[in-house]
């Protein structure tokens, strides 16, 4: 069982090191479009259209990691209570709550990313990128995300602690 | 059957809030469930193209990259070279030292667009230094949460991008409307602190030598890397060379620059800065989706009609309006992040608001000051738990230590509400690009 959790966290971290090149492809990205507009008077359009797409990407593919790691903000009042039944039940109540939702979220950017990829759409500018590719990466990362929330609820079953505090420290700015 | 409605989605926010459910997932679920509910549509194609629309928005692309180049900025020496920069020109004002605080989170704001990254990058050096020196420790702590607010209101500012994005405004003038008051406030807060030192110097007893003119002209050398920044990033954008994005990009690039220039451009630096921009990044990207389709949903369900027939029933002013915004803000700030409690009321009070005669580009400045007065209430307050983290003190202490400053920006507020020109006279009068 603590093989899969593991796992789970270990494709959330990849997921996450895809985020954090796809961050960083936007930036080079509108470098480049600035660049070229600058010196050469060229509009390199596609900058804004694969940004974009990046962004949404890396916005979901960068979920699960963030959830692991504590960072996906919540109002801490009952979970963080003095009173460990109250903290435990309503750390129960909202990741149950959080497996119903993100399963139904991850469901549907599938659907969504399987039209677009049966009608074959494409997007409305010169470049008609398939739009199967971008929706395909935030649907992967949205079945990611309600599959560490899963994985979250069978930690509180087994008495696991559900975030990863370590990882927690050393992230965020405080 | 409407007040059916409006309660059904109240109630599920505040309850599914309150429970500890995350943000985003709450918005997702009370759109999806009141959709369900009272409307036969289907929910699931809605949800996917919403979230799909609002994420892949190319205006959304200059929040990555400040929140990187901030990342990146916090793991340099900036912090100290600001201090160094600064301190020199505080020895003669009541209040000494303390002003550090404001001034370097004004400077520090202008090249970063949060008030937590803002505090924390401040408040390394100055609060460890001002406690050093005896300075009052509620003011120095007080004043740094307040001042590290600035980071939101000053230019660039994450909560104005997303603003931005979701009351479809430009940007561009947010960002130039944002000046004037972040300035204002800045002075109002260097004001309070020498009223408050005059009337009991014990607060700031040290005795700094004041150094010669020519030492402090060269003090200013260190100020450099900051001058640098803000010239690239507000430079280019108010000089009508680039849009906010561009202008972000160009930051990241400057921030790296500032970064190798003062060592410390290591691999570890690096990695640590791009995850924890992944991490911001995936937090409020998912809370703008979530709070898009919800915005959608009740949109549906006329759920902002519904509560502005109702408040227009009060028969109330514009200023009344603005009055009761303000003073439920100030309690939503208490329990809410401000960035999540802008994006999910945003569908409804921007309605009231435009519908009342007052201009998008000022709501969104007034937001703003909202928002900065809940980072700093407890007991949800971003800015007190980075200072927690920093010194270990109790919140309460801390809340306590930064209420005038909570005062200071209600009355700033006010100010901009009695005189809306504070804010909209630099963005009527300029135009740019983007």
């Amino acid at each position: 069982m603590r093989a899969v959790l593991s796992a789970v966290d270990r494709v959330s971290r990849v997921a996450g090191v895809l985020a954090v090149l796809l961050v960083v492809g936007i930036v080079v990205l509108i470098i480049a479009e600035v660049v070229c507009r600058t010196l050469f008077n060229l509009s390199l359009s596609f900058a804004w259209e694969y940004s974009a797409y990046f962004l949404g990407t890396a916005i979901f593919l960068g979920a699960a990691f963030t959830l692991r790691t504590g960072g996906q903000v919540r109002v801490a009042f009952l979970t963080t209570s003095r009173n460990p039944r109250v903290a435990r039940t309503s750390e129960y109540l909202a990741t149950i709550f959080g497996v119903a939702v993100t399963c139904y979220l991850a469901w549907s950017m599938i659907l969504f990313a399987w039209r677009t990829f049966v009608t074959g759409s494409t997007s409305p500018t010169i470049d008609a990128v398939p739009l199967v590719y971008p929706t395909s990466g935030l649907a992967v990362g949205a079945a990611l995300l309600a599959l560490q929330m899963i994985v979250r609820l069978i930690r509180l079953l087994i008495d696991e602690p559900p975030d990863d505090r370590e990882a927690m420290r050393s992230y965020s700015v405080e | 059957m409407t007040a059916a409605i409006v309660l059904t989605v109240l109630g599920l926010l505040a309850v599914t809030l309150a429970a500890g459910v995350w943000v985003a997932v709450s918005l997702i679920s009370v759109g999806l469930i009141s959709l369900g509910v009272y409307r036969s549509i289907p929910v699931e194609k809605l949800l996917a193209q919403m979230i799909w629309n609002v994420t892949t928005t190319p205006e959304l692309l200059a929040l990555p990259m400040f929140i990187l180049m901030a990342e990146i900025l916090f793991r340099t020496r900036l912090s100290e070279t600001l201090f160094a920069g600064i301190t020199p020109w505080t020895t003669r004002l009541p209040g000494r030292l303390l002003h550090a605080n404001v001034l370097g989170c004004t400077l520090f704001a202008a090249i970063s667009g949060s008030s937590a990254a803002t505090t924390a990058t401040v408040g390394r050096i100055t609060l460890t230094e001002l406690f050093r020196r005896g300075y009052d420790k509620d003011l120095a702590m007080g004043s740094l949460a307040g001042a590290g607010t600035l980071g939101l209101l000053i230019p660039p500012s994450l909560v104005l991008i997303v603003y931005g994005v979701l009351a479809e405004t430009s940007i561009l003038k947010l960002f130039i409307a944002g000046v004037v008051p972040g300035l204002m406030l800045a002075l109002g807060y260097m004001l309070y602190i020498a009223v408050r030192t005059l009337t009991r110097p014990s607060m700031a007893s040290d005795e700094i030598p004041h150094a010669p003119m020519a030492e402090r002209l060269a003090g200013l050398r260190h100020l450099g890397p900051v001058v640098f920044l803000i010239l690239l990033v507000l430079g280019s954008m108010y000089g009508g060379y680039a849009s906010p994005s561009e202008a972000a990009a160009v930051g990241v690039v400057g921030a790296l620059i500032v970064s190798a220039m003062q060592g410390t451009l290591t691999y570890g630096n690096l990695r640590q800065a791009c995850f924890g921009a992944v991490r911001t990044i995936s937090m409020i990207g998912l809370i703008v989706a979530g709070a898009y389709f919800l915005s959608i949903a009740i949109g549906y369900l006329g759920v902002p009609r519904i509560i502005a027939g109702e408040i227009a029933g009060l028969g109330l002013s514009p200023f009344g309006l603005i009055m009761l915004l303000l003073v439920f803000y100030a309690i939503l700030g208490c329990v809410l992040e401000g960035m999540s409690s802008i994006v999910m009321t945003l569908p409804i009070t921007l309605a009231l608001v435009t519908q009342a005669g007052f201009d998008k580009v000022w709501f969104g400045i007034f937001l703003v000051i909202v928002v900065e007065m809940a980072q700093i209430t407890p007991p949800v307050g971003f800015n007190l738990f980075v200072i927690q983290g920093m010194t270990g003190e109790k919140i309460g202490r801390i809340a306590i230590a930064t209420l005038p400053f909570f005062f200071i920006m209600a009355a700033m507020a006010l100010l901009i509400t009695v005189f809306p020109d504070i804010v909209m006279f630099l963005p009527d009068n300029i135009t740019l690009k983007g």
